[in-house]
C-alpha cells in the first residue's frame, strides 16, 4: 500500500461557532478517483475549499489535518502556502467565468499560472501553455491563447480552466461541481477529459458532485456526506449494488433516470437535511428522515465504523437486499 | 384523446440584436392537451425558455399564433388578457428569486387572489389554507416568510399561489432544477399528484431528459429554435428519430457503475469517429 497523495483526517470547519464539517476523514492515492457526493449544504464544498485552505472569516478550520504527501497544509505559513496552491493542488470549478479574468487573454493567465509556480522563461512558459491547452483539446491551440474568457463557449472555458489548473502538475485535483452548468453532451466530454488526465498523469483527483450517475461512471470510491459528516465510504461499485446507510439509499432510489418506473411516485425520504447548527451532537443527523429510526438513533449518534467491506455511521446499516420498505413508506 | 387546452401555431421570436438575426424560436408548433404534460427538452440556448416567455405573452412574438382554448392570446385587449392569465398560470426555477421576500406565505399564496378581486380577505385566507395544504406544507408555514424556507419548501409556495386561480395550464419552467435529489423527487411527486387530482395541464420545460420521460405524456425536442422531434413518449424513448434526439439520449448518465462505464466507453468510441460538434 504506497502512501496516498492526499490524507485528510479529522477535519472540521465552522462558520462562526456553528460547525459544518465534522471529523471528516478521506484519502485519495495517486491516480484515485475519489467521488464527495451530498446534497446542498452537506459541507462538500467547503470540505473541497477547506482543503486548499480558502475558507475566508467566518469560517474557520477548526482541527484535523490535511497532509498532501506527509506535509500538513493547515500548519503552511502563508508563503509555504502560496507555493502548495495552484502548485502541487490545484482547484476546477463550476463556473469558470468566475475563476477566469474576462479582461485577459486565456494564454496569458495560462502562462501567468505556469510562471507563478515555475521559474520557466516566459517563451518556454508559453510554449507549454500552447501544449496545455491542445492536451485538454482546445483545437487550434496556439491561436486560441490570444482569445478572451468570453469568446469561449461553457465546455471550452471549462477546459481553459482545467489547463490553467495543470499548469504546475499538480498532484491533486479538486473539482467542484465542474460539469454542473454545462450542457449533457458537453459534460460527458469534460469527464472523459478529467479521466484522461487521471489516468495519463497519475493526479489524484477529487470529484465532487450531487449528480450520482456522473459519479457511478468516473469515480473509484465515493464518499457520502450528510449533515457535516461522511456517513458512508465504499468503493463504487459496492456502493451502488448496496448502499448501507439509509441516506445512500434514499439518494439513489430518488434519482431519475431513463429506466424509472413511470406508474408510481419516485421513492422520495420526507424533509429536508437539517439546517447546521440545529441538530444535536448526540443523535444521528438523518433520524428524523430515517424510514428505519428507532429509538437508539435519537439517543446516540453512530459512528463512522467498518461494516461489510466499506465504512458506514448507521446502527442499522441496510444489509437485506430487496428491502423495499422505505420505497412503501416515502411515496408522496 | 383530449381536447387541444393549448396550440402553438409556426411561432417565431427573435430578440433585438440577436447575432445574425439567429431565432430565438423558429416556426414552433406544440400543442398541450387538457389534462396532459407536454415536455419540452433542449439544451442552453434551444429556445425553450423563450417558447415558454412566447406562451404566456411575457414578451412579443413575430410569427404565428397562441391559442389557449381556441383564444389568440397574443390578439387579445388588456382585460381579456387578465382573464386568461387566471387559467394559465407559470412556475419558474429559482424559487426564491420568485417570492417577495417582504410577504408571509400566506399573502404569497393569497396574492393572485388579490390582484383579480376574488373574494374577501377572509375567504382568501380560507383559500391560502387550503393551498398550502394540497402542496404538503404545514399550517404554520402560512405566518413564514421566504427566507425561512428551503429550496423545496419555497418551490411549494411558487406552486401554491400558481394554483390559486384553480388554472387549467401550469408552465413550469425549469421548476424543479435548482433542487437537490431528495427534495426533486418530492416535488416531481407532488406535481404528478396535483395533476391527477385537479386535471391540469402542464407544459414541463426542462433540459433533463430523464425527468422529461418521467413526467411527460408527450415531448418536444427543440434545438437553436426549432423543434427537431415531436412524439409521444413512448414513441420517442423507444424509437428516436432524429439524431439529436438519439445523442441527447445517449448523453444521459446511468447511475449503475458498470452500465455507465459501458455507456462512457461506447460514447468515446464514438466521439472518436465523429467530428466533434462545436461544443
Amino acid at each position: 500500500m504506497t502512501a496516498p497523495v492526499l490524507d485528510v483526517r479529522d477535519l472540521n470547519v465552522a462558520v462562526r461557532n456553528t460547525p459544518v464539517v465534522r471529523d471528516v476523514s478521506l484519502s485519495i492515492p495517486a491516480g484515485g478517483r475519489l467521488g464527495l457526493v451530498g446534497e446542498s449544504g452537506c459541507g462538500k464544498t467547503m470540505t473541497a475549499l477547506s482543503i486548499m485552505r480558502l475558507v475566508k472569516p467566518p469560517v474557520h478550520i477548526t482541527g484535523g489535518q490535511v497532509l498532501l504527501g506527509g506535509t500538513d497544509l493547515l500548519r503552511l505559513n502563508q508563503k509555504e502556502l502560496d507555493r502548495v496552491r495552484g502548485g502541487r493542488v490545484a482547484m476546477v470549478y463550476q463556473d469558470p467565468m468566475q475563476a477566469l479574468n474576462p479582461l485577459h487573454r486565456i494564454g496569458d493567465q495560462i502562462v501567468e499560472a505556469i510562471r507563478l509556480h515555475t521559474n520557466a522563461a516566459r517563451i518556454d512558459a508559453h510554449r507549454r501553455a500552447v501544449a496545455l491547452l491542445d492536451d485538454v483539446g482546445v483545437a487550434d491551440a496556439a491561436r486560441r491563447m490570444k482569445a478572451y474568457p468570453h469568446e469561449f463557449s461553457g465546455g471550452m472555458r471549462q477546459r481553459v480552466m482545467i489547463a490553467m489548473a495543470l499548469a504546475a502538475d499538480p498532484e491533486l485535483l479538486l473539482c467542484d461541481e465542474p460539469t454542473t452548468a454545462l450542457d449533457v453532451t458537453t459534460q460527458a466530454r469534460i469527464i472523459d477529459l478529467l479521466m484522461e488526465i487521471s489516468q495519463k498523469r497519475g493526479v489524484a483527483l477529487m470529484l465532487i458532485t450531487h449528480d450520482l450517475g456522473v459519479a457511478a461512471g468516473f469515480c473509484d470510491d465515493i464518499v457520502v456526506m450528510y449533515a457535516g459528516r461522511v456517513i458512508e465510504r465504499s468503493q463504487v461499485d459496492r456502493l451502488y449494488q448496496r448502499p448501507l446507510h439509509p441516506y445512500s439509499e434514499a439518494l439513489m432510489a430518488a434519482s431519475v433516470d431513463l429506466e424509472m418506473p413511470l406508474d408510481q411516485p419516485i421513492p422520495a425520504v420526507s424533509g429536508q437535511p437539517p439546517v447546521p447548527g440545529e441538530m444535536p451532537d448526540n443523535v444521528c443527523p438523518f433520524h428524523p428522515r430515517c424510514p428505519y429510526a428507532q429509538d437508539i438513533c435519537r439517543r446516540e449518534r453512530p459512528p463512522l465504523a467498518p461494516h461489510a467491506g466499506a465504512l458506514v455511521a448507521c446502527h442499522f446499516p441496510r444489509d437485506g437486499a430487496g428491502d423495499h420498505v422505505l420505497l412503501e413508506r416515502a411515496s408522496a | 384523446m383530449s381536447a387541444v387546452l393549448l396550440d402553438v401555431r409556426g411561432v417565431s421570436k427573435t430578440y433585438p440584436h440577436a447575432v445574425d438575426g439567429q431565432r430565438a424560436v423558429d416556426s414552433v408548433s406544440v400543442s398541450v392537451g387538457a389534462g396532459r404534460t407536454l415536455g419540452v427538452v433542449g439544451e442552453s440556448g434551444s429556445g425553450k425558455s423563450t417558447l415558454a416567455r412566447c406562451v404566456l405573452r411575457l414578451t412579443d412574438i413575430d410569427a404565428g399564433e397562441v391559442l389557449f382554448d381556441g383564444q389568440d392570446v397574443h390578439a387579445l385587449g388588456r382585460s381579456q388578457l387578465r382573464r386568461l392569465r387566471r387559467r394559465m398560470q407559470v412556475v419558474f426555477q429559482d424559487p426564491h428569486g420568485s417570492l417577495n421576500r417582504r410577504q408571509k406565505v400566506g399573502d404569497i399564496v393569497a396574492a393572485p387572489l388579490a390582484a383579480h378581486g376574488v373574494g374577501d380577505k377572509a375567504s382568501r385566507a380560507a383559500r391560502a389554507r387550503e393551498l398550502v395544504e394540497l402542496v404538503g406544507l404545514p399550517q404554520a408555514f402560512l405566518a413564514r416568510r421566504p427566507a425561512e424556507l428551503s429550496g423545496g419548501q419555497a418551490q411549494r409556495v411558487a406552486i401554491a399561489r400558481a394554483l390559486a386561480l384553480s388554472p387549467e395550464l401550469l408552465v413550469l419552467d425549469e421548476a424543479v432544477s435548482a433542487l437537490d435529489v431528495s427534495v426533486q423527487a418530492q416535488v416531481l411527486n407532488l406535481l404528478k399528484r396535483l395533476q391527477g387530482e385537479l386535471g391540469l395541464a402542464y407544459l414541463f420545460i426542462s433540459h433533463d431528459l430523464s425527468i422529461v420521460r418521467y413526467m411527460c405524456h408527450d415531448v418536444a425536442v427543440m434545438r437553436r429554435g426549432q423543434v427537431v422531434e415531436r412524439a409521444t413518449r413512448e414513441e420517442l424513448f423507444s424509437r428516436p428519430h432524429h439524431d439529436y434526439t438519439q445523442a441527447l439520449m445517449r448523453a444521459v448518465p446511468v447511475a449503475e457503475p458498470t452500465r455507465e462505464r459501458e455507456r462512457r466507453e461506447r460514447e468515446r468510441r464514438l466521439a472518436a469517429t465523429t467530428p466533434p460538434a462545436a461544443a
